[in-house]
């Protein structure tokens, strides 16, 4: 029975000082077993969320609530939760083993099942044979796994990632983000991830919180996020998208929305969640994706023409930078790479209405 | 000739800050060199020429009973002196560090203040309040007192920027994993901090071992050494014996400032690199 409020925070603030408002009343619930993470620009009160969950600061507003228990008042060394820190906080004093083992020793286990288990754990992590290591002989991959077993052998109901991705190589980070992800699955343990990284954040999560100055914009599924940003600032956030100040013209009339884009003309939109009123201004999004060029713009309910500005070659795509009069920002499009394209060029841009994403301003 | 002699290489170049390092070196330690030089020296007079080879001052020294005295006076108070200004140091510097303390400032510049006030104002003022005030008379206890004031604001210093330099987050990751602040302070704390509490406990013992003006006033009936060798250089014949006290004691601190240097370089290392 998965509960859908596991981890219920409730109205929280945190302040520091007079001035700083690092968290500013925030209410979300996470599922039991969810891989949900926190993800936002540096200085977005991600990670002071993360620290009010694991018991490093107190909130002061609100309530955590855990499993239906309140956490207020108890301290972070009688919480359910365990966290894996950016630093990775390995104690350089103690090898492997004695930095995986640190936790369990209140618990005075059985010396026979004191070895199991770290020996479940060192496996768990893949770091078999590594146990007697020092800490400081460690790679910085291995670093982030002796935290992670150390973290999950003592079986938390929530386990706090704090960037843990951020000091490793690319290639590294992506092999990591895969491992992580089948890691949770397999132990079934509540995630809660920071990072300011949106592809990460994508790869990894059941679902995503946008944070930005100290207030949750959006709280969704990846796919949701991309597709239905809730506002501007989302939709900026989570991958590139194109945004064209409008207002609705006439309608809805069967779902169907008449807008006055600037400089561009009258498009067709479909209706999206919200009532809107004619005369009201509104921002179209479009994503770079959703835009056809040229021939595979023929037959595209909407259209407008624009001159070839830059075409970036990534191999398997390109970026195409389009320039229309009366636009005020470039025109981005992900066009496939064989199609013949020309500096200098002007070509018709055309989409579907139902690509189009409407945010309020 | 005077070609040969350009083209070889000299075996030490004599150049302008050469010169200057060595005369350096010669100030700073031929004098102290001299002690050892002189204790095997068989003369009653500490004056060149040289006389002869003899252990006899040695073999002096260790009949010498007020002598003895003195070194175990000595020993003692720096042992006791050490130990708790390290711990008083340990307190005060993680009340600094760790916790948001009211009036950190002028808290921390109270500690240290002994530092700057001069060893005989604060030695006539400690005589004065103990005699005048509080009716104590002058004891190896009252030496230990005024020794504490002196060693644990280098202590704090010491371990202040010990516990400056170690990632924070080892403490919350100890908290983390469900230990109270105390253990942690014992699992992860304190082993981290070695390095500087052992600095703390030898720079103190030091420090007291020959600390000469607070001693001189509180010390009464029962001097530590370095009030005790004060006190014989006005008999030149037992000058000889001090000098073999020294060359001994001059040994053993140089085996100890190693020792405590490569013991703190060790101890660097782990906790260099955060992440």
């Amino acid at each position: 029975m998965a509960r859908a409020d596991y981890i219920s925070i409730q109205e929280v603030t945190k302040r520091f000082g007079s001035h700083v408002t690092a968290v500013d009343d925030v209410s979300l619930d996470i599922r039991q077993g969810e891989f949900f993470s926190l993800l936002g620009a540096s200085g977005c009160g991600k990670t002071t969320l993360l620290r009010l969950l694991a018991g490093f600061e107190q909130p002061t507003r609100g309530e955590i609530l855990l499993d239906g228990q309140p956490l207020s008042g108890v301290p972070a060394h009688h919480r359910p939760t365990n966290m894996v820190f950016q630093s990775y906080a390995i104690f350089p004093h103690l090898n492997v083993v004695g930095n995986i083992a640190y936790g369990l020793r209140k618990d005075r286990l059985p010396r026979e099942e004191l070895r199991q288990r770290v020996e479940e754990a060192l496996g768990l992590v893949k770091l078999h044979g590594l146990g007697q290591r020092k800490a400081t002989e460690l790679s910085g991959g291995q670093r982030q796994r002796v935290a992670l077993a150390r973290a999950l052998i003592k079986r938390p109901k929530v386990l706090l990632l704090d960037e843990p991705l951020s000091a490793l190589d690319k290639k590294l980070r992506e092999d990591m983000q895969i491992e992580l992800r089948l890691l949770q699955q397999e132990v079934g343990i509540t995630f809660v991830f920071v990072t300011h990284d949106q592809e990460e954040a994508l790869t990894m999560s059941d679902r995503i919180a946008v944070m930005s100055g100290g207030k949750v914009l959006q709280v969704a599924s990846p796919n949701d996020l991309y597709e239905r940003p809730s506002c501007v600032e989302v939709a900026g956030f989570i991958g590139q998208m194109n945004f064209f100040p409008a207002e609705v013209a006439e309608g809805p009339s069967a779902g169907t929305l008449k807008l006055q884009v600037d400089g561009v003309g009258p498009t067709l939109a479909l209706d999206g969640v919200r009532d809107w009123r004619p005369g009201e201004a509104l921002t179209l999004a479009l994503r770079p994706e959703r835009l056809r060029l040229g021939a595979d713009a023929e037959g595209a309910e909407n259209s407008m023409r624009a001159r070839i500005e830059a075409v970036a070659y990534l191999g398997d795509r390109c970026h195409v930078h389009l320039r229309a009069p009366g636009l005020e920002n470039a025109i981005l499009v992900t066009a496939s790479s064989d199609q013949s394209l020309n500096q200098g060029d002007e070509v018709k841009v055309g989409w579907q209405a139902e690509s189009g994403v409407l945010l309020a301003n | 000739m005077a070609a040969t002699a350009e083209t070889r290489t000299p075996f030490i170049k004599i150049t302008p800050i050469g010169a200057y390092a060595a005369f350096f070196l010669f100030f700073i330690y031929a004098p102290v060199l001299l002690l050892p030089l002189f204790s095997f020296n068989d003369s009653q007079y500490v004056a060149l020429p040289l006389k002869g080879f003899t252990t006899r001052w040695y073999v002096e020294m260790a009949a010498a009973e007020q002598l003895q005295a003195a070194l175990f006076n000595s020993l003692k108070v720096a042992s006791v002196v050490s130990i708790i200004s390290t711990i008083l140091a340990m307190l005060a510097a993680l009340a600094l560090t760790r916790y948001r303390v009211p009036g950190r400032a002028i808290i921390s510049g109270t500690i240290v203040l002994p530092l700057v006030i001069p060893g005989i104002i604060l030695g006539v003022s400690i005589l004065v309040v103990m005699v005048q005030v509080m009716g104590v008379e002058p004891s190896l206890w009252s030496v230990g007192a005024g020794h504490l004031l002196l060693c644990t604001p280098f202590g704090m210093l010491i371990l202040i920027s010990r516990l400056e330099g170690f990632d924070r987050s080892l403490e919350e990751a100890s908290l983390d994993l469900g230990e109270n602040r105390f253990v942690t302070f014992f699992r992860v704390t304190l082993p981290l901090a070695m390095p500087g509490v052992i600095a703390s406990v030898l720079t103190s013992f030091t420090l007291s071992f020959d600390e000469f003006i607070l001693a001189f006033f509180l010390a009464g009936a029962d001097p530590t050494l370095p009030v005790y060798i004060w006190s014989q250089l006005r008999f030149p014949l037992r000058l000889p014996q001090v000098l073999a006290l020294g060359s001994i004691i001059l040994v053993v601190s140089f085996a100890v400032i190693a020792f405590a240097e490569w013991y703190r370089r060790r101890g660097v290392q782990p906790s260099a690199k955060p992440g």
